[in-house]
């Protein structure tokens, strides 16, 4: 009897424990879960960081639409609340901006601006201040060591890797091609002049027989380049490698066609990343034949998160109408981030910022997203998500379609080289 | 490469030169730093890319009507801002903060309906024109404007397009200030604001002028070739 007194007893006051920090747990949570990310309505890097931010909105959007993301740390459903600020393109105005989320905005979550450019500023600052920082697109590899956790890849390799494919085809397919001597220009920032330097490495390392002819950094702001291909054109390069913004690449485009230089291999970045806006600027017949990245939205990536393309990019139409801020790999992008954050704040059991680092790195490898699968290295770079390396052509209507032309197992066409 | 350099660097000099004059003229007359010429030069270059997008016309004839448009845009916004900013203490320097302020206004309003992407006009659009009345005077093939040859190099022809309107613009100057009445009053209050204003020129007219020209003379010949973002 006392023994059955007891154990009733014992019962009746684990359940009063458990109903009383359920209600505490409740009582603590607080109203609106708030991130904080900057965007660039004006400046050189509008063009890539608007897309970005717009995608975010739509993420935040639709789930408020639905009550608010699922919180683990706090068993319920809360709003999210986007506090954003306009840098204006400018690296000393977002250090200022990023450094008022954190201390006057207070956030919960902090995502950087689009681009490594403007990210740069907001790596420091998160490591000093023990925030963990959702990069989205910066791909700097200085962002990412073994010294900073607070910082981890959403949408887009690191560019010590991402430029792999590029430089496998020339290596391996280049000289059957008859590709020996090679030119690389970059803009000497974070992402481009990492990038040409994997490249560069690549190709070296590979041992291939290519001579590099042409080898210029030049400044980001960069927008006339005519002297620039000409100098390129008096080495004869059987290939250009240009590793540039999509400023760059628009006026380093538009420079080859006015200066009438039939180069045999062109590569841009932007061909392919934001190849609406390019096509825009550069033309169809500007870009037939340029090799480029393949965007994930030419891929359509299986999930097992978020929506597929298709249902994206009707999301999206659905909700920009007006086409003034082109669908491209950058839109993709900032919704990736807001499917990883929205992971993560399901997985991660406190709002703690290296709690919310430990939920972001158990997703590795698990979450497949129409961006591809989410892979991180130890340090925060993202090392999945590749993108393959294609050609831009033509198809019967005089529309721009993509060749995946690298590596040979996810090929859908055979490279068109030299360039007509 | 290095006369291609040289060239190049003239044909490019031209234009900015023409952009500096603008600037020069308004700094010179009214004592005004305007730190919203660069968003006079990028809405020129809309007003160029509305005429090739919406009309299909040759971007050269957006120069005529940036000529009037911003003729007249200088000049209201002298009488709206500058009589004030003269009779404040110190107008040169607050004349940096305004055209700030007008710069940020400018370029939000722009984003607001124009969007943040760049926009260009296709370089075989430019020189239309001259094909068209060469086509019809001297019959033949009408052909894009392709690249120029100088000194047997190839130089884009938006470049060589710009440089020449802007060497005929710079003329236009020079004859305006030492040819005219008005560009001698110019030259006057340019020299001596007082002095002029003692003399009876009036200044504000001038002044207003000055502005206007001044505004209006970049973005209305430096249209060929443009890129805007």
């Amino acid at each position: 009897m006392l023994r059955m007194t007891g154990a009733v007893l014992a019962a009746g006051l684990t359940f009063a424990a458990q109903a009383f920090a359920t209600q505490a747990l409740a009582a603590d949570a607080p109203a609106e879960i708030k991130i904080g990310t900057l965007y660039a309505s004006s400046g050189r890097f509008a063009s890539i960081s608007m897309p970005v931010h717009s995608a975010l909105k739509l993420w935040v959007d639709q789930k408020n639409a639905d009550g608010g993301v699922y919180v683990k740390a706090f068993d319920k459903k809360i709003p999210l609340k986007l506090v954003a600020y306009d840098d204006q393109s400018n690296t000393a105005t977002a250090s200022t901006l990023y450094n008022q989320l954190i201390t006057q905005d207070k956030v919960d979550l902090l995502v950087a601006d689009s681009g490594s450019v403007l990210t740069a500023p907001a790596v420091a600052i998160a490591r000093d201040r023990k925030m963990f920082l959702f990069d989205q697109t910066g791909t700097g590899a200085s962002f990412f060591s073994k010294e900073n956790p607070y910082i981890a890849l959403m949408a887009d390799p690191v560019s010590t890797v991402w430029p792999k494919p590029i430089a496998d085809f020339v290596s391996k397919d280049g000289p059957g091609l008859g590709i020996k001597k090679i030119a690389i220009l970059y803009a000497t920032n974070e992402f481009t002049g990492t990038q040409a330097n994997a490249f560069r490495k690549f190709v070296k390392d590979s041992g291939a027989p290519i001579e590099i002819v042409y080898d210029q950094g030049i400044p980001t702001e960069t927008s006339n380049y005519t002297v620039i291909i000409n100098n390129i054109n008096n080495t004869q390069p059987d290939a250009v490698f240009h590793f540039g913004y999509a400023p760059n690449d628009i006026a380093f485009l538009r420079n080859v066609a006015d200066v009438g230089i039939k180069f045999k291999m062109l590569f841009c970045i932007y061909a392919g990343l934001e190849t609406e806006l390019l096509e825009k600027n550069v033309g169809e017949k500007g870009l037939e034949h340029v090799f480029t990245y393949v965007p994930p939205s030419v891929l359509d990536y299986p999930v097992n998160f978020g929506m597929g393309m298709k249902d994206y990019r009707m999301a999206w139409e659905k909700k920009y109408p007006d086409g003034k801020i082109e669908f491209g790999f950058n839109a993709v992008a900032g919704y990736t981030t807001g499917l990883i954050i929205e992971k993560t704040l399901s997985v991660a059991s406190s709002l703690d910022q290296l709690e919310l680092r430990r939920a972001v790195f158990s997703l590795s490898g698990e979450l497949k997203t129409l961006d591809g699968t989410f892979a991180l290295d130890e340090t925060g770079g993202q090392i999945g998500e590749l993108t393959p390396l294609g050609q831009l052509a033509l198809d019967d209507h005089g529309h721009l379609k993509f060749v995946t032309v690298y590596p040979h197992d996810v090929a859908t066409g055979k490279p068109v080289y030299p360039r007509p | 490469m290095l006369t291609y350099a040289l060239v190049a660097g003239v044909l490019f000099g031209l234009y900015f030169s023409l952009v500096g004059i603008g600037l020069n003229l308004v700094f010179g007359v009214m004592r005004i730093v305007n730190l919203a010429h660069g968003d006079c030069l990028m809405l020129g270059a809309f007003l160029a890319v509305g005429v090739v997008t919406l009309i299909g016309i040759d971007p050269l004839f957006a120069i005529p009507a940036a000529f009037v448009i911003f003729l007249i845009a200088g000049v209201l916004l002298y009488w709206v801002l500058v009589p004030r900013l003269q009779g404040s203490v110190n107008p040169e320097m607050l004349s940096i903060i305004l055209f700030f302020g007008l710069s940020q206004v400018i370029e939000a309003i722009t984003t607001i309906f124009l969007g943040t992407s760049e926009r260009s006009i296709q370089s075989r659009a430019l020189g239309t024109v001259f094909s068209t009345i060469k086509v019809k005077l001297f019959g033949g093939q009408p052909n894009g404007s392709g690249p120029i040859q100088i000194f047997g190099q190839q130089f884009p022809a938006p470049w060589v397009i710009a440089a020449v309107t802007s060497l005929i613009a710079i003329t236009l100057v020079y004859v305006y200030l030492y040819r005219t009445r008005l560009g001698t009053l110019t030259r006057a209050v340019m020299s001596r604001r007082d002095e002029a204003f003692a003399t009876g020129i009036d200044v504000d007219r001038v002044s207003a002028a000055a502005l206007g020209l001044g505004l209006r003379r970049s973005p209305a010949f430096s249209r060929p070739s443009c890129s805007v973002r």
